[in-house]
């Protein structure tokens, strides 16, 4: 006998299947629909998995914000001179799409404004590299990915290669700036500001490409399964064999977080004996002050986000984002009085003025800011006092 | 919203000289496909991209067999503009020409499943009742206090907060949950 050959889904009964499958789950004959996609294609998994981790909050927003009623009037009117309807009912439909949005931000074309950002007192605003007793200062493009033995062969740095050959080499960044460069291995470091990474010139000579780091990096891992990558951070360590992903530990910071967005890697923390294996889409941060390990989804395409200039933070305490602002800004932050209990979500562009940025934050309504030079006082938004005043 | 049952069937066929039919198609397709432009545009000239594109099959008055149809040909469309906007960019860098020629041979299929995904939840905040939309608008885009809402639709705060907490159960997305408690509870 002659069986049918199954169906392959339309378009919208995918969106229904995999929208049912994101809220409730599916039926048997449902799953069997939504099977018959998944096996025509690898690619088809990934984008189902994807969509099931994933609520593209950006995106969101983005649409919400469209105001499809000017378009609209535009297209009709320039073909119907007469018939347009003012009254347009219409217009309540769409309203939503207009209004701006206040607790995240949205990435608009930045424009370059005045030059308020200026670098620390005493701080070197300059990316250093330092091997042995040598250090330069690099002037580097926040586009483009360098090799470390071009950056080596500038100025000074070249006449002394030779002499400090087996040192490890120090990359810093200072506020503000970041540096992509390739290692010896192939492997790509994307090293965010105020942080600092160490590592061998060469691991030709190693058993593992070890490199050791305090701030945050994305790393592109190359492929090398006789030498497993390691990054070192404060006693805690991400071991990998190929994979790309974002560590995030500041020796100041009590916190350290591992975020995977492909491969496969091994974190393990010292103080706790942990260990554990991380599939891609996940992040795992761990507390150093409380001890708490925490295991969420990240949508991928948000991990190690900032190397394009993009910052994004979630469900994220005000007293933690300010220390993140102090990474990226020369502010520093002094707090008053109890801090509101909110968590807050959003997306910073980096070349922001940081004035604009404590604006964005302070349209949330829970947080009020006081600058004076480069100090910037915290307090809680009290609506009531504000009302009686 | 597009599909709210397995078996609705989405044959029927799209008429854009229908003044009606195309408003609604317009009012739901077109923030989604901005969104989906800007993933080769940015958000510079996205609107004017998806804003042309309707235009012309509007003037063209475009009739298609079944629903996935004129999806697929909208998207294509705009899919296509997008490219040639990237390419007459003589700005443009070598990076972007990867970038493109790498778009370009995405799975345009799939890239509609996964934007029409999305654009189904936008739908579904769209068509929420008139108030619960405009007390949503009211708290979440424009930061109003619940007193603050009541005074301005002139409604009790009781009532202000029951819509509240019934639009956000009508809005089933975990995601919209998880933002809007935030500012609600």
């Amino acid at each position: 006998m002659k069986k049918n050959i199954p169906q392959s889904p339309t378009i919208y009964q995918l969106v229904f299947l995999i929208r049912k499958a994101k809220k409730e789950g599916l039926t048997d004959a449902e799953q069997t629909l939504l099977n018959e996609w998944l096996s025509q294609d690898a690619k088809n998994l990934e984008l189902y998995n994807k969509l099931l981790s994933e609520d593209y909050p950006r995106k969101m927003k983005e649409m919400l914000t469209k105001d499809a009623g000017a378009h609209y009037r535009k297209i009709t009117k320039a073909t119907r001179i007469r018939k347009i309807v003012r009254r347009l009912s219409y217009g309540s439909v769409v309203a939503a799409a207009s209004i701006a949005l206040y607790f995240i931000f949205a990435p608009l074309v930045s424009e370059q404004t005045d030059d308020s950002i200026t670098p620390a007192e005493g701080e070197s605003d300059l990316i250093t590299l330092r091997t042995g007793a040598v250090r330069e200062d690099l002037t580097v493009h926040a586009d483009s990915v360098y090799e470390v033995t071009s950056l080596m062969k500038e100025g000074t740095m070249q006449a002394l290669v030779a002499r400090v050959k087996d040192e490890p080499i120090t990359i810093r960044t200072p506020i503000g700036k970041t540096i992509a460069f390739k290692l010896q291995d192939g492997s790509t470091v994307y090293l965010n500001s105020s942080s600092q990474i160490s590592f061998q010139r060469n691991f030709e000579h190693e058993d593992e490409r070890r490199v050791s780091l305090n701030g945050e990096a994305f790393f592109i891992v190359s492929k090398d399964k006789t030498k497993p990558f390691i990054v070192e951070n404060n006693g805690n360590e991400v071991k990998v064999l190929g994979t790309s992903f974002n560590v995030n530990g500041y020796d100041s910071r009590s916190k350290f977080s591992l975020g995977l967005a492909t491969g496969k890697v091994e974190v393990k923390i010292k103080e706790l004996g942990y260990a554990k294996t991380l599939t891609p889409g996940y992040e795992v941060t761990y507390n150093k002050s409380d001890g708490s390990v925490v295991q969420r989804t990240r949508d991928i395409a948000r991990i190690g986000l900032w190397r394009t200039g993009v910052y994004t933070f979630e469900a994220m305490p005000i007293v933690e984002l300010t220390k993140d602002l102090e990474q990226m800004y020369p502010i520093h932050f002094v707090f008053d009085g109890p801090m509101p209990e909110e968590l807050f979500n959003g997306e910073i562009v980096r070349d922001d003025d940081w004035k604009k940025v404590l604006n964005k934050l302070e349209m949330t309504n829970r947080v009020r800011f006081e600058v004076a030079g480069d100090k910037v006082v915290v307090r809680r938004h009290e609506e009531e006092n504000e009302k009686n005043n | 919203m597009i599909v709210d049952r397995l078996e609705k069937p989405l044959s029927s066929k799209v008429d854009l000289s229908d003044e009606r039919m195309f408003k609604k198609l317009f009012v739901g397709y077109f923030a989604p496909l901005c969104v989906f432009a800007q993933k080769y545009v940015g958000n510079f000239n996205d609107e004017d991209i998806v804003s042309s594109v309707f235009s012309n099959m509007y003037q063209k008055k475009l009739t298609f067999n079944s629903h996935d149809e004129f999806v697929f040909y909208l998207y294509k469309s705009v899919k296509n503009k997008c490219l040639d906007t990237l390419k007459a960019d003589s700005r443009m860098t070598s990076r972007n020409q990867f970038y493109s020629e790498e778009l370009e041979q995405d799975n345009l299929f799939n890239q509609i499943v996964e934007n029409e995904t999305l654009a189904e939840t936008y739908r579904e905040i769209q068509s929420l009742p008139t108030y619960s939309k405009r007390i949503i608008e009211l708290s979440y885009f424009e930061g109003f206090s619940n007193q603050e809402i009541a005074d301005e639709l002139q409604l009790s705060l009781q009532t202000i907060k029951n819509y509240k907490r019934n639009a956000v159960a009508s809005l089933k997305t975990a995601l919209l949950k998880k933002i809007l408690s935030f500012l609600f509870f």
